[in-house]
């Protein structure tokens, strides 16, 4: 109460301080009787009170895309195969490195789950580790293009003219290349390694978020909502962190969703041509190129890769749909 | 289908040759590019070739392919080659073989898969999309979204692979390979029929989902309501103002998947073990096969710069909106 008093007080005296100056350039000429316009104490009007408690934006987000039960299933199943993969190669106490050649090509049994392949090797725990590194590579890819692009397109955007001229005729040059043909370049440049491979990928992908990121703040800063808070004051920080972010982070969390699962299949695409991972490494692509082998006579070694490639496709592209209806409040029902 | 005006028409011609002139700094671009990133790579396909020849015979062929030179003079050789003399160089690895015997060998057979794909895959995807828009939130409406939506998460590659492990070998289908030139068009469906079934589902639900978005958005414009309002029959309303608007997207896009089509039937050509041009580019790029590449790359950016400018042409053709700037 005390510092409701207080303020009160305050705002008496700055009132009386107008009412001076007011009157000093001969404003209130005629004086009103002051008791007719007794000021309002603040405390004592009700405010009103929302019916419902107030949601904000990514409260608001979780519930509808929890509701979503293909998209929750697809969640589930997709976190239970990364635990499996993590956890898988460790509780089976199979050495699934070297060779091993009384054991080639068998079948699954309760030992081996999912057989072995031509050398001996456990194809369980081995499709454990092409998971992870699958995943490992395209989460890589993605946050390395993402961040880049994003970057690259906000600067342009913000800068604009002549240096967003060159920026993004930049972009042209590089979307006029086929990126399967800019990606096999690379890798003879540079040579077959991991970095390498990551880096052809990261540098044919980055181009389209960098043109999504600038087409949305060009977009952003020309809406009439940002011009109304720049005219009512708001700070540059204010716009940025009200307004640019959190229109932007929907759409940069999208681009996540939706390049997880395109890096996934380019990779093994690339690795099953043989210019991705070499040997020794492996993921889903080079197991598959190793199952196309045998194919005839262990379908099983060509299946299992192959399925689980499109589980996680799927999984991935199914969470993707459910964030696209939880994070476009257009989209909603 | 508006007459382009005069004035239009003029424009037109304009756009077209600036973009034209754009398009030749651009491949000049990436020709230099190309050239001087490939030089500065150490190994290429000879120095596999003549590891156990004597140093006199190294020589010669080093000679005799010109990597002797200095690299600028070679950038000039090989500028004045591609550009005036159309000699786009010889296969290292394997002799004989240059561009144009590439595209006379083995550019038909992409294109004959490209092409099945296309005529199988594009009518029905769009078809399906009719279908899916007109009866929008029924049963066959979810059956072709859900059902689009499991197999766009399903690589080519892994099409190709079960359709070969399931269906090669058996009901008098090959397992690999591609049709001879004698053969007819039944004859070949033995071997062709698995490659093309591969990769037309991808064009399938592409173009499915596409047609049923647009038409969807088409169906909710004010001009539909108004064509509804006229009393037209329902056919008439799809017809005439429904699937018309949204065919401006797939007018647009077509160029792009006909470019793009040669670069993903790569790994079709690779699991049937096919003898396309897609195939031996992966085989010169693995073998460090400088010539080829090169050649190689600069076809495809050729292809694909003109299916871009050519849909970037039908864009304004189809929609009267936009205008040529």
């Amino acid at each position: 109460m005390d510092v409701a008093i207080g303020t009160m007080e305050r705002e008496e005296k700055e009132d009386e301080e107008k009412k001076e100056r007011n009157n000093k350039n001969g404003f209130y000429s005629n004086t009103i009787d002051d008791l007719r316009f007794a000021k309002v104490v603040q405390s004592e009007i009700m405010f009103e009170e929302s019916a419902r408690p107030n949601i904000n934006y990514w409260k608001e987000v979780r519930r509808v895309f929890f509701k979503n039960k293909i998209a929750v299933t697809a969640l589930v199943i997709f976190v239970l195969l990364v635990i499996i993969s993590l956890v898988g190669p460790h509780i089976r106490n199979i050495d699934y490195v070297s060779m091993n050649m009384s054991e080639q090509n068998q079948l699954p049994s309760a030992k081996h789950w999912f057989g072995t392949d031509n050398m001996g090797r456990d194809l369980f725990c081995r499709l454990c580790n092409a998971v992870g590194i699958s995943l490992l590579i395209a989460v890589i890819c993605t946050v390395v293009s993402i961040f880049l692009g994003s970057a690259y397109g906000a600067i342009a955007a913000y800068v604009g003219g002549f240096v967003d001229e060159i920026m993004m005729r930049v972009i042209e040059i590089l979307n006029s290349i086929p990126s399967l043909i800019l990606i096999l370049l690379i890798l003879v440049v540079l040579g077959n390694s991991i970095p390498t491979f990551i880096f052809a990928m990261v540098f044919t992908s980055w181009t389209g978020s960098a043109r999504m990121i600038r087409g949305k703040v060009l977009q952003l800063r020309q809406s009439e909502y940002v011009l109304a808070s720049e005219v009512l004051g708001a700070t540059k920080r204010r716009i940025v962190m009200k307004h640019l972010l959190p229109n932007a982070a929907s759409l940069i969390i999208l681009d996540v969703a939706g390049s997880i699962p395109g890096f996934v299949g380019s990779e093994a695409g690339l690795s099953f041509l043989g210019l991705g991972l070499q040997p020794p490494a492996y993921s889903l692509g080079s197991l598959l190129s190793l199952g196309q082998q045998v194919m005839a006579f262990y379908p099983h070694q060509m299946v299992a890769p192959a399925v689980l490639l499109a589980i996680i496709i799927l999984t991935c592209n199914l969470i993707g749909d459910g964030l696209r209806d939880a994070l476009d409040p257009q989209l909603r029902n | 289908m508006c007459i382009p005006c005069k004035k239009g028409g003029e424009r037109m011609v304009k756009y077209i040759l600036r973009r034209f002139g754009e398009m030749i700094i651009l491949l000049f671009i990436i020709f230099t590019a190309t050239f001087f990133l490939l030089a500065a790579v150490p190994g290429n396909a000879i120095d596999q070739k003549m590891e156990k020849f004597p140093e006199s015979v190294k020589e010669n062929i080093v000679h005799k392919y010109g990597f002797d030179k200095p690299v600028l003079e070679r950038y000039a050789i090989s500028v004045k080659n591609f550009v005036i003399d159309h000699q786009f160089g010889e296969s290292i690895v394997n002799p004989g073989v240059t561009l144009s015997s590439l595209l006379k060998d083995k550019m038909p057979i992409s294109m004959q898969l490209s092409a099945r794909q296309i005529l199988f895959g594009v009518p029905i995807g769009m078809i399906l999309g009719i279908i899916a828009a007109c009866n929008r939130g029924k049963r066959i409406d979810y059956f072709i979204v859900i059902s689009s939506l499991v197999i766009t998460s399903v690589p080519t590659l892994v099409f190709a692979l079960l359709l070969q492990k399931y269906f090669g070998g058996r009901y008098g289908l090959q397992i690999i390979g591609w049709s001879q030139p004698g053969m007819g068009f039944v004859d070949g469906l033995s071997y062709t029929l698995l490659p093309t079934l591969s990769g037309v589902f991808g064009y399938i639900v592409g173009y499915s989902r596409l047609v049923r978005t647009t038409m969807l958005d088409s169906i909710n414009q004010e001009y539909t309501m108004t064509a509804r309002a006229k009393g037209l029959s329902e056919a008439r309303i799809i017809y005439k103002h429904v699937i018309r608007n949204s065919f401006i997207p797939v007018c647009t896009i077509l160029p792009g998947t006909i470019a793009g089509v040669i670069g993903g039937s790569l790994f079709i050509e690779r699991v049937f073990s096919i003898p396309g041009i897609g195939a031996y580019y992966t085989t010169a790029v693995s073998q460090r096969d400088i010539p080829m590449i090169m050649g190689q790359t600069m076809l495809y950016t050729l292809i694909y710069l003109v299916s871009i400018l050519v849909s970037d042409i039908l864009y304004t053709i189809v929609d009267p909106r936009i205008k040529f700037q």
